[in-house]
């Protein structure tokens, strides 16, 4: 069952940190929300390199439940290494990670997956050959009927779930303005409409906490509104969110709190008015 | 209609039932969970072993003045039934080894290397399971001996024809379901797949298993039918040949391995009664160029095969009374609730495309 939304925190009221990315400031009052519960989705102190190059060095974040986390910096700043590290995909050389409070950096993907925890990637990452519909029915949350056994000896229970998670995605396709599409291979549509297929399906599985990484990217300004009224709606239906992308417009306008990363680094995090007036901010990524 | 032509027409007939079953032991795992199993024909050599050790016992081999490291005479079916299970145990084993170390796109080289050891190991050794000779001399089904008549043969093929039919439920029901559709996902993208909470290796490994034991099955009533069974009916051509059925029929697509299977064997049939023009081998180097021939031209031309992989059926009967309880509206949805009727009419358009 999904956490009630918590208070949703006021504009301006998380100071910006020091660089180096402490989780929370000090002398910064924690929003509302995250004082009533722990954050849904935290990583502390985390480091990955790669050869000699440190792709994220000693970065915090958390994530608490009814919150959006916006994560922005130029190329090649660590955010998408980060998203990797906090989903399970890459495994952290040092630092933890939690989710509900609970541990999670050693292990893969899909048990961190069936704890909660969704995304979506860097590229299109679509099932091709799977239709628009079964992209969004192979995320259900009832994915242990996916059991060779069952699929054999229990058809009657699953075509009977299945049902139900048909209605669902027909749900999620409307409003993504998918419907028409449900029948058509999910390779066979536009980069953008893809994209919309990617983050329709994370949805699908009931997450507590959505990593999308660029999901922005390839859609048009109709599409950008469309999922951030979504993203909106489900962080008041109590998700926990990381948006990474590009777009600082869409970022700012979405997020409680924004962390921006800089060759690894976090250089500063805060409200949007607060980092988007931050010195070095302005250097290294809207200047730059 | 004679004697012979009856024999002709079985043997085609069986032929062509068991390489239907083999490639769709193939395709689960080559064309729907994305592994490329170049030893397939490994399970079928297993099959057909297991089927020959089980079946002649010493006395059996004494006859034949043959060797073999284990014998044991069991009544039919057991054999057969012994013969899936190894076939099933062994997949198992190689593929826990194989699929959780080795990378996707070697794992095809490392199976066929294990397939190409496997026979020259069997080749080399006499004692082990009577070398290139092979095991000869296997009593057929019900009858006990190897001296089959006509009927018997279509006894046999009607036989293999209801296995067949099984065989075609238990495919179906395993890649139109929520097993099959997670293998897709998992062949079409593994880290998507992983990160919807779907363990890739395990997922492949039940495919790997299931299509194991369908190629030991096929090679245990290759055996029985041929009543010998020695590494030449197990070389790398031959798993090429189920490759071919696959790849010329239809990728994911179990009517399209039956074309496959027809085709392949329509081949194989047709240059075997070539009159002797140049070498005497030159119908079976036919078969094989040709079956090489057919496999480039469909990569290149048609990848998908004649029968493509074709949208999968999703089930939704009951999906209009949920929608009516409202109950499939959760989160983000949940404002929907108030048109029902929408929803409703969106639900006929899907399913009558989705074939």
């Amino acid at each position: 069952m999904r956490n009630e939304p918590g208070p949703r925190p006021q504009p301006g009221k998380t100071a910006p940190s020091a660089p180096g990315g402490a989780s929370m400031p000090p002398g910064a009052a924690p929003s509302p929300s995250s004082v009533a519960m722990p954050p849904e989705l935290e990583g502390r102190d985390l480091v990955k390199s790669f050869g000699g190059n440190r792709a994220v060095d000693g970065v915090s974040i958390h994530v608490p439940p009814g919150q959006l986390l916006g994560l922005i910096g130029p190329n090649g700043a660590g955010k998408s290494t980060l998203g990797g590290l906090l989903c399970g995909s890459l495994r952290p050389d040092s630092g933890q990670v939690l989710l509900l409070g609970k541990r999670i950096e050693s292990m893969p993907p899909h048990s961190r997956a069936r704890l909660g925890l969704a995304r979506t990637f860097q590229s299109s990452s679509e099932f091709q050959r799977l239709t628009v519909m079964e992209n969004l029915l192979v995320a259900s949350p009832l994915r242990q009927e996916a059991s060779w056994w069952r699929s054999i000896a229990r058809r009657r229970r699953w075509q009977r779930h299945e049902a139900s998670m048909v209605a669902r995605a027909r749900g999620l396709l409307e409003d993504f303005e998918l419907t028409k599409h449900a029948s058509s291979f999910a390779g066979e549509l536009s980069g953008g409409q893809r994209r919309l297929v990617e983050i329709a399906r994370a949805l699908m599985g009931e997450p507590t906490v959505v990593v999308l990484d660029e999901p922005m990217a390839g859609l048009n300004q109709h599409m950008v509104g469309r999922v951030s009224e979504h993203l909106d709606r489900l962080r008041s239906n109590g998700l926990a969110l990381v948006l990474i992308e590009h777009n600082v417009g869409v970022v700012s306008s979405l997020s409680d709190q924004i962390v921006v990363m800089s060759q690894g680094r976090v250089i500063a995090e805060g409200s949007s008015d607060e980092v988007l007036a931050n010195e070095e901010v302005q250097a290294t990524y809207v200047a730059g | 209609m004679s004697g012979q032509m009856s024999t002709y027409i079985a043997t085609g007939v069986l032929y062509a039932l068991l390489y239907v079953i083999g490639g769709w032991g193939l395709n689960l795992q080559f064309a729907t969970a994305g592994i490329i199993n170049f030893g397939f024909i490994l399970f079928v050599a297993i099959g057909g072993y297991v089927v020959g050790l089980f079946t002649l016992g010493p006395a059996g081999l004494t006859a034949g003045q043959q060797h073999a490291f284990f014998t044991r005479a069991l009544p039919f079916p057991l054999p057969i039934i012994l013969a899936v299970v190894v076939g099933a145990v062994l997949a198992a084993i190689i593929g826990a080894l194989v699929l959780r170390r080795v990378r996707r796109d070697q794992q095809a080289i490392v199976l066929l290397a294990l397939a190409l050891a496997a026979f020259y190991f069997v080749t080399a050794d006499p004692g082990f399971l009577n070398g290139s000779i092979g095991l000869l001399l296997i009593p057929q089904p019900v009858i006990g001996s190897n001296v089959a008549t006509a009927g018997y043969e279509w006894a046999f093929v009607g036989g293999v024809a209801v296995l067949t039919i099984a065989c075609w439920l238990v495919m179906r029901a395993t890649t139109e379901s929520p097993f099959g559709r997670a293998l897709r996902a998992v062949r079409d993208n593994e880290p998507a797949a992983e990160a919807l909470g779907y363990n890739a290796f395990s997922l492949q490994l039940r495919a790997f298993t299931i299509g194991g034991a369908a190629g030991a099955l096929v090679g245990g009533i290759f055996a029985y039918f041929l009543t010998v069974w020695s590494p030449s009916a197990w070389g790398f051509a031959e798993t090429f040949y189920f490759f071919t059925v696959v790849i010329v029929g239809g990728m994911s697509n179990l009517g399209g391995v039956v074309i496959g299977a027809i085709v392949v064997v329509g081949m194989q049939q047709a240059f075997q009664y070539l009159p002797n023009i140049g070498t005497s081998n030159l119908g079976v180097a036919l078969q094989t160029i040709c079956a090489s021939a057919l496999t480039v031209v469909f990569l290149a031309v048609r990848p998908r095969g004649i029968l493509p992989e074709r949208l999968h059926r999703v089930y939704t009967p009951g999906a209009q009374a949920a929608a009516r309880r409202g109950d499939f509206i959760q989160g983000p949805a949940r404002r929907r609730t108030a048109e029902p009727e929408r929803a409703l009419a969106e639900m006929g358009e899907v399913d009558t495309n989705a074939e």
